[in-house]
């Protein structure tokens, strides 16, 4: 028999628009919390994913910059009355994965084990968020971890090239910040500092709760009672992150001596919440996020050679939506590599997309978006972002409508709004050869 | 080592290396054409789609002397067009139907896959098809490609002295072996590559007697044969050259290799030994998957209770080993050296821990929860539909037989102690190893590279 994940994702592949969505459901609490679980009972495997809001390294406070990235380093260092070294042999005893991440925004848990040790998973995950030791010892070889890391990624070009960009584009500001802090704001991190974290942010009001796979209603809310009856109800009043005024037009090369350069760049994009999103969506895919079908693979790398990789994404914040893009050319091509994108992000706002590009894109999104739904763990994933973008239970079956609604008239004014090459912020880690950065 | 058309795919390439996955029950079937062309099916009903990966049996290890990078090039030049499907037009008929696709090389095989909704399968076996038979190599096509690859060496390799240092200590290890050379190859060997080289590569060994057809997904062996036959199945076999084995001479040296960039700054240690694959000696491989998990793999490892906890000489500890090759395999130990400790004491922690394993063994909770992990991942493995066909195409491509992976869990489950114990004395054996450390360099040197 065919599971029911299956009727769902096989109307997604047609083109017929009305069906059940029964599948994405919420399991309430009896506190009143409402989780969302996906349930094929197929392979007895669950994943669970457990976010916490306005957690991420943007809220840090001034000063302690790296504290949110911290606390996801030491969950596991020891919790209740279990050591580190015991917090981990009853975790891979079980062999349970669990995975402990912050972005700028959120602060995530994700959890993965045979349906018969999800307790055991919740009951461990619940005293590393609640009775967390921060013992000095675990501390400071976590700091040291950190500072390690930090020094590591600047040994990377592009993730160089990325740090570097936010820190031009958004300057001091929150979203500026890269997580890892500074060897000196992550010397005055306490253990208080770290408890007063774990307090404060992993509260109900800040709580989303994902789970997809060998799980239903009656299994799952006894989990979930008693995990949400041990937290906090509410958090202290989060900031809210200012992202405005964003610096725009910079370029900036950094010397590395490297064959070849790899440049990073991208402008201001909309909100996910901006009705035009999906327009966004679409011009991304036939810019730089449609592979070998985006106008940058062909143009950069088909046409010319310039280049093995080049792609553009929007990069989504809460506050802030970038459409950034990724290009790496040897250090004597690096320039005619920019300025072709100069070239198209040019054309595109003048000209805009064609309607068979348009077409295209939209296929490419509607029938590819089942495919990518094959896993328990970006199952959760995806039903976190239908939490914290507020996309509603039925968002699966509607998804491909949206998109389909989007009109050549939409991409193209969205073009037209956001598309500014001259204004393009650029940042160049290697050694290029005539430096006039594609202008 | 493995290299792909495109990057953003590696990341679930290593997911599946990490796997190493297997269990009974995969439902896996399999028959082959009149021509030669095998072809496994593995059904799985949770999504209405399909991964269809073909793998030729010819890789980096078939690059002709002189000649290294070149099954790799070839994989790229296998997108740019047949007569009936001219260049561009493979992807975009894919991605219009919903579909992605790509390709990757290793030392023993090249694949290329596609996954997409059920109902377009015959299309994309349609194309597969075409292009076993009728590549189009085009001078300025294949001079642009050519660009691409070395564009392509330069961001995975020659920008990442740990990738540098991997390639250097991959030299020493093999002696005589074919896996000396790099998979993507040495620039001044790429360089020089032709489109008639290419060619010769394609013509030898592009052919359905040569190839393992792999679906996985929404669909039985019987509704996949009769398609297999209409598509691949008029294609005629030729003769396929032998590929030339080589066999290592007794490893006499342990060997050092020593890489100072003034790019790094933070310096690494890595470990390798030449160990056998699975096809040599499955009993040995499989508890050297236990022993690789037992010292390096995770919070609960060896090294890392060692090393990364106790002693604080590293910052994080990997260890590797996948029996699944044609020739010799590397197991190998990396780890990133703390700041503010001395890379020879980190190698002294190392080979201490070593030591004591030799000599009081693997514990009976550690054999447990590793075949644990090996159950718990074969379960997860099932899980994608991509990820069975990337596991299967890897095993029968490096010539084993579909009972390997059915088998695997078995095959843990029946490891003891004293295979283990038995598995690491042969194994770490300092005249098979490699020790590579990777140093920052005392001065900016650029000539150094």
């Amino acid at each position: 028999m065919r599971p029911l994940l299956y009727s769902i994702l096989l109307l997604l592949l047609s083109t017929s628009a009305a069906y059940a969505t029964a599948d994405v459901h919420e399991v309430v609490a009896s506190s009143g919390f409402k989780a969302l679980i996906l349930e094929d009972h197929q392979l007895p495997v669950v994943s669970v994913q457990i976010v916490f809001r306005k957690s991420g390294h943007a809220f840090d406070p001034q000063g302690q910059e790296g504290l949110s990235h911290s606390v996801s380093e030491l969950l596991d260092e020891g919790s209740g009355n279990l050591s580190g070294t015991e917090f981990h042999r009853q975790l891979e005893n079980a062999a349970i994965s669990l995975g402990v991440s912050e972005d700028s925004d959120n602060f995530t848990i994700n959890i993965k084990c045979l349906t018969e040790h999800l307790p055991k998973a919740l009951a461990l995950v619940k005293t590393a968020i609640t009775a967390p030791h921060f013992d000095d010892d675990a501390i400071r070889r976590i700091i040291s971890d950190i500072n390690s890391e930090r020094t590591e990624k600047n040994d990377e070009p592009e993730t160089l090239a990325i740090i570097t960009w936010q820190q031009i584009y958004y300057g001091s500001k929150p979203y500026g910040q890269s997580g890892l802090g500074t060897r000196t704001s992550l010397n005055t991190i306490t253990p208080n500092d770290l408890k007063h974290f774990v307090h404060s942010h992993f509260t109900q009001d800040h709580l989303i709760i994902s789970a997809a796979g060998d799980i239903s209603n009656k299994t799952l809310k006894p989990l979930l009672d008693d995990f949400i009856d041990a937290l906090p109800a509410k958090s202290e009043p989060s900031p809210v992150i200012d992202a405005s005024g964003p610096a725009t037009g910079s370029v900036q090369v950094i010397e590395k001596p490297l064959s070849q350069s790899v440049a990073i760049f991208g402008e201001k994009s909309l909100l996910r919440s901006n009705p035009d999103f999906y327009a966004t969506y679409v011009l991304n895919y036939v810019i730089g996020g449609g592979s070998f079908e985006s106008r940058l693979m062909k143009t950069v790398r088909e046409d010319k050679g310039l280049a093995y990789t080049v792609y553009t994404f929007l990069n989504m914040n809460e506050y802030s939506v970038v459409l950034q893009g990724y290009v790496a050319s040897s250090n004597d091509h690096i320039d005619q590599s920019v300025a072709i994108i100069r070239k198209q992000l040019a054309d595109l706002r003048d000209h805009g997309v064609t309607q068979q590009e348009l077409q295209d894109a939209k296929d490419y999104m509607t029938l590819s978006f089942a495919l990518k739904l094959d896993s328990t763990e970006s199952l959760t994933e995806f039903l976190t972002t239908m939490q914290l973008f507020h996309l509603g239970n039925d968002f699966i079956a509607k998804r491909n409508s949206y998109v389909n609604q989007v009109t050549l008239a939409d991409v193209n004014r969205v073009a037209k709004q956001i598309l500014d090459p001259d204004h393009l912020t650029v940042v160049i880690v290697g050694h290029p050869e005539e430096p006039k950065h594609g202008k | 080592m493995m290299t792909t058309r495109l990057k953003p795919l590696m990341a679930a390439l290593l997911v599946f290396f990490s796997m190493q996955a297997s269990a009974a029950s995969f439902e896996s079937e399999q028959f082959t054409l009149k021509n030669g062309l095998h072809v496994v099916v593995l059904p799985n009903h949770k999504v209405p789609a399909v991964t269809q990966l073909i793998c030729y049996h010819a890789g980096a290890m078939d690059d002709p002397y002189g000649k290294s990078g070149l099954a790799h090039y070839l994989e790229h030049l296998m997108f740019k067009g047949t007569a009936r499907f001219p260049k561009g037009q493979f992807t975009a008929i894919i991605a219009k139907h919903g579909g992605n696709d790509n390709a990757f090389t290793s030392h023993d095989y090249t694949a290329f896959y596609q996954t997409i909704a059920v109902s377009q399968l015959p299309l994309v076996m349609e194309l597969e098809a075409d292009r076993m038979q009728h590549l189009v190599f085009d001078a300025e096509e294949t001079r642009k490609e050519k660009e691409v690859i070395l564009e392509e060496r330069s961001e995975r390799i020659d920008n990442d002295p740990g990738a540098l240092l991997s390639e250097q200590m991959q030299a020493a290890l093999y002696l005589n072996h074919q896996y000396h050379r790099p998979v993507i190859g040495w620039r001044h060997e790429m360089v020089g590559l032709t489109p008639e080289d290419a060619n010769n590569f394609y013509q030898h060994y592009y052919a359905p007697n040569n190839a393992t057809l792999i679906v996985s997904g929404d669909i039985t062996a019987a509704q996949l044969k009769p398609l297999a036959e209409k598509y691949y199945g008029t294609i005629p076999p030729h003769l396929i050259p032998a590929h030339i084995t080589t066999y290592e001479p007794p490893a006499i040296a342990a060997r050092r290799v020593i890489l100072r960039d003034n790019r790094v700054h933070v310096p690494q240690l890595v470990r390798y030994y030449m160990a056998p694959n699975s096809a040599e000696n499955l009993k040995q491989s499989a508890a050297l998957t236990v022993l690789s998990y037992v010292l390096g793999e995770g919070d609960t490892s060896r090294l890392y209770h060692s090393l990364v906890e106790d002693k604080g000489l590293a910052t994080n500890i990997d260890s590797s080993y996948d029996g699944v090759a044609r020739g010799p395999v590397i197991f190998s130990f990396a780890m990133a050296l703390r700041p503010g400790q001395d890379i020879n004491e980190l190698e002294k922690g190392l080979d201490s821990v070593l030591q004591n394993f030799l000599k009081n063994g693997i514990t009976e909770e550690e054999l447990t929860r590793a075949k644990n992990r090996v159950r718990t991942d074969s379960i997860y493995s099932k899980e994608s539909f991509k990820t069975l066909a990337f596991l299967f195409g890897h095993v029968i491509a490096s010539g084993l037989n579909i009972g390997y992976v059915e088998h695997w869990e078995d095959t843990i489950n029946q490891v003891t102690i004293d295979d283990v114990n038995n598995a690491a004395k042969q194994l770490l054996v300092p005249e098979k190893s490699v020790t590579g450390q990777l140093l920052s360099a005392p001065t900016p040197d650029k000539g150094n590279l």
